[in-house]
């Protein structure tokens, strides 16, 4: 069954209130210059068949709700990153009045990508880290 | 009695969220309602700010157009201070507005291509798009956000090199996107999937205030670019018109906006006078103005006013998206279900400017 599993975990993307700098260029990743399917990742947009959970931006107040339902309906195990330098610390929408906390505050996060916009090797790096992760934990589970 | 059906603010052919409200009868949409500000950050607020530091707040209200938002809004506040910036800024200005407007029309009909089922033409559209933010990478240093602007000019200038690969990569890209446009115009079942679909008057275009490409593609003529700011005024430019108001025409019009952009970018690389690229300027601005810039999407409202400090008290923008949601329930209603979820993007929403 584990052996089953461990094959091409799905993800998930998910804008919680960042500015699509990041959006972008996680799309971008998909695409042939880039290209992170070949580590054998598929983007689906269906949380109860993802393993993967890639957030962008800070939580605004109405996409907090958003995430908890989104994690919630993922199966275990499950992987949290984080994309962006406004979803790991605020970044330059510190302080303003529709943010309303931090991913890690609500949901346990695995992989942290900095950087305003994340570069797509940053980003590869963070999923191939997330990928690894997800890996360990199906050994483990 | 119709059933309801969520749309989103999740869902697998959404890049960012929105939330519509579909009644069905059948197969049949009857009635449509729309949520937005999923993203509501408040950068407005944020931007009562120092008006130096509000450009990084105006880049970061969307990454798609970051450029075109920082340029509205240091031309609102040159407006406010009376200042003359050079004519190479100007230029460069302009290359970089046309060069963002290539890669955001060439991202959008790659999601497009793939809300419609199309996932190769998905995949092919964004590696040439690659070519386009290689130029902005060696031109500006940076992917997403150029911070190439400030009140006053540019932070930096670009170099002969620069310009000389970017032309190169713009040949190659021409080539591509005339490839491009040949499998999409010869492919019988996208043509079939688009043509009558979402079908809009020029009069629905006046009433609703469609703006941008939309608008343009049924004949509603709104080019902001005719308004003549930075370099627009000296080169030859006139929008591109379309009559059919469908869908198809929504996708020619940017494919043949595609190709003006590339013939302004040379024109511009033609005309490119050397000169200084501006000063700083670091004074208080007082009094109330306004600029409009066109975005990819369409007309892009910059509301400025400051008190003799350099504090701005109010800054106001008024985003395409806005604009263009206004009409989302004239479209979807008497579509097919199946063709909603394409619809939804075909109008090319950017709920983070919308929501910033
Ligand atoms: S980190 Fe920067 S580029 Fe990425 S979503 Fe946040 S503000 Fe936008």
């Amino acid at each position: 069954m584990n052996k089953a599993l461990a094959r091409s975990p799905w993800f998930l993307h998910y804008d919680a209130g960042g500015c699509n700098g990041c959006d972008i260029e996680l799309l971008a990743c998909l695409t042939p210059r880039y290209d992170v399917e070949r580590f054998g990742i598929v983007n689906k947009g269906n949380p109860k068949l993802a393993d993967i959970l890639l957030v962008v931006g800070p939580i605004t107040r109405k996409s907090k709700p958003v995430i908890e339902n989104l994690y919630g309906q993922m199966p275990e195990p499950k992987v949290v990153v984080a994309v962006g330098s406004c979803c790991v610390e605020r970044g330059i929408f510190d302080g303003c009045y529709g943010v309303e906390c931090l991913l890690d505050e609500i949901i346990p996060v695995d992989v942290y990508i900095p950087g305003c916009a994340a570069r797509p090797g940053t980003i590869i790096e963070g999923i191939k880290k997330a990928i690894d992760l997800w890996r360990a934990k199906i050994e483990g589970h | 009695m119709p059933t309801i059906v969520p749309f989103g603010p999740q869902h697998p052919i959404l890049v960012e969220p929105i939330r519509y409200l579909l009644a069905l009868e059948e197969e049949t949409v009857v009635g449509v309602e729309y949520e937005i500000g999923y993203l509501h950050k408040g950068l407005e607020k944020a931007m009562e700010n120092d008006y130096i530091k509000d450009i990084y707040f105006a880049e970061r209200v969307c990454g798609i157009c970051s450029m075109v938002h920082s340029t509205t809004f240091v031309n609102a506040v040159e407006k406010l201070a009376g200042i003359e910036v050079p004519e190479r800024v100007k230029f460069i200005r302009t290359i970089l507005l046309e060069l963002e407007r290539l890669h955001s029309h060439m991202l959008w009909l790659g999601i497009v291509a793939d809300s419609i089922g199309f996932q190769n033409l998905f995949m092919l559209c964004w590696r040439d798009r690659e070519l386009i933010m290689d130029i902005l990478e060696s031109l500006t240093g940076n992917r997403i956000h150029f911070s190439m602007n400030t009140v006053g000019g540019l932070r930096k200038d670009i170099s002969e090199k620069g310009i000389r690969f970017m032309l190169g990569n713009l040949d190659r890209f021409a080539l591509s996107v005339r490839k491009i446009e040949n499998s999409l115009y010869n492919d019988l079942t996208v043509l079939k999937r688009l043509r009558g679909v979402a079908y809009l008057t020029r009069e629905d275009c006046k009433r609703y205030g469609v703006v941008g490409p939309n608008a343009r593609a049924s004949g509603y003529s709104n080019d902001s670019r005719m308004d003549g700011y930075e370099a627009y005024e000296m080169i030859d430019f006139s929008p591109i018109l379309k009559a059919g108001g469908d869908n198809l025409d929504r996708v020619v019009i940017r494919m043949d906006e595609v190709l003006q952009s590339i013939g302004l970018i040379r024109e511009c690389v033609r005309l490119l006078p050397d000169g200084e690229i501006g000063e700083k300027y670091k004074r208080g601005v007082e009094g109330e103005t306004f600029f409009r810039c066109e975005a990819p999407r369409g007309e892009l409202f910059y509301y400025v006013r400051g008190n003799g400090s350099k504090k701005l008290e109010r800054v106001k923008i008024r985003t395409p998206t806005l604009a263009n949601l206004a009409m989302m329930e004239k479209v979807m209603i008497g579509l097919e279900f199946a063709n909603v979820p394409a619809t939804a993007l075909f109008f090319d929403p950017c709920m983070s400017c919308q929501d910033r």
